[in-house]
């Protein structure tokens, strides 16, 4: 069995470069669509005890929006990527017109999801594709599905995920920045076990 | 009044006239022990259903069937009946109905079927339940009134039960 608490340094560099290359690719990707500039602050892999993964998101009951897809085939996981609820409605507002967007503060139009799950589509579409190139493993990722919800309930899906191999969940983390509208997003990859060791065997590092 | 929080795959004991709080459970559940005689609450926030078999189980509260029972012993040992003891169970969302369905997916319920399961098998009643869903839930006990306050922030709501 892959050891996640015992990882090594050569695997954790491995995997920063592997975020740096799958977020710059997604990054570019964004900023061609809203036309305006995202940035990225540092991408990390981290090693994080569950008790303190809310803290990443605000505390367990900052009102959050996730997108989350499942990849497949040779890599297997999630990638989720979580708003805070204000940002996830200025955001979608921000490639739909005012018209169609709902008044700050109400519920999210129908139209303001589907250009949210859009977002997600076209972020973590360039994110895999260049994953996939760099490693030669194929990935398939499945339409996103949005939920606005407190993020101690979203980021369950992370610790059940690990729950059972220890008392930490390893990821994959990019924050995002829309510095024109102060948008933060958080970007995580979250490969289950079995595909950890497959991408470590696959760049001959294990 | 102290107000105590359970944290991730924690327990905490708790006695009048104080409170237990756990946040953001998702499709983690949260089980209320409580003894109505020496009014002592015990709250356990349970990540997963089952312990894996043959391997060390270094924090039980993980884990529905290994935390309950361990929850159960604490607080007999500080001075709970367990013939007088009442549960009440709350959580196990299933928060993504994504068409990529798998294990990790359906956890929610996992982890309801198991604490019902354990907890009959301790012969401990479910006085009541707020399970299942699609939303995530904060929750907070009074060892005073032993009621069940839920809240949730996706549609915004609170009751008790």
């Amino acid at each position: 069995m892959f050891d996640i608490c015992n990882i090594k340094k050569n695997e954790l560099d491995f995997f920063q470069e592997l975020e740096n290359i799958g977020a710059s690719h997604a990054a570019t990707a964004l900023s061609v669509m809203l036309g305006r500039t995202i940035s990225l602050r540092v991408p990390c892999v981290q090693f994080c005890e569950y008790k303190k993964i809310c803290d990443i998101l605000k505390g367990p009951e900052n009102l959050v929006a996730g997108l989350l897809v499942g990849i497949s085939d040779d890599l297997n996981g999630f990638i989720l990527l979580v708003l805070d609820n204000d940002d996830a409605y200025n955001l979608s507002g921000s490639v739909i017109s005012d018209i169609e967007a709902g008044a700050p503060g109400s519920d999210f139009s129908e139209l303001q999801t589907s250009a949210l799950k859009e977002i997600a589509n076209i972020l973590i579409g360039s994110y895999i594709t260049a994953i996939s190139s760099l490693t030669g493993l194929k990935m398939n990722a499945s339409v996103p599905e949005l939920v606005i919800d407190m993020a101690g309930a979203i980021m369950n899906l992370l610790t059940s995920a690990y729950g059972e191999y220890g008392d930490a969940v390893l990821f994959l983390e990019t924050e995002f920045v829309d510095e024109a509208q102060s948008i933060f997003g958080h970007f995580f990859l979250i490969p289950d076990v079995n595909s950890y060791k497959i991408l470590i065997e696959k760049m001959g590092i294990g | 009044m102290k107000i105590f929080t359970v944290g991730i795959a924690e327990m905490k004991i708790a006695k009048l006239p104080d409170k237990l709080v756990t946040l953001g459970l998702g499709s983690c559940v949260g089980v209320v022990l409580y003894d109505s005689i020496s009014r002592m609450g015990g709250m356990i926030h349970i990540m997963l259903p089952s312990a894996p078999k043959n391997a060390p189980v270094p924090n039980k509260s993980k884990f529905a069937d290994t935390g309950i029972v361990e929850l159960i012993r604490l607080m007999t040992l500080s001075g709970a009946v367990r013939s007088k003891m009442f549960a009440k169970v709350t959580g196990g969302a299933h928060m993504f109905n994504t068409s990529y369905n798998t294990n990790i997916m359906n956890v929610g319920k996992c982890n309801v079927d198991m604490c019902m399961k354990v907890l009959e098998e301790n012969a401990i009643v479910v006085k009541s339940e707020d399970t299942g869903g699609n939303c995530g839930r904060s929750i907070e006990f009074c060892c005073e009134t032993s009621m069940l306050q839920i809240r949730t922030v996706s549609p915004r709501s609170v009751r008790l039960i």
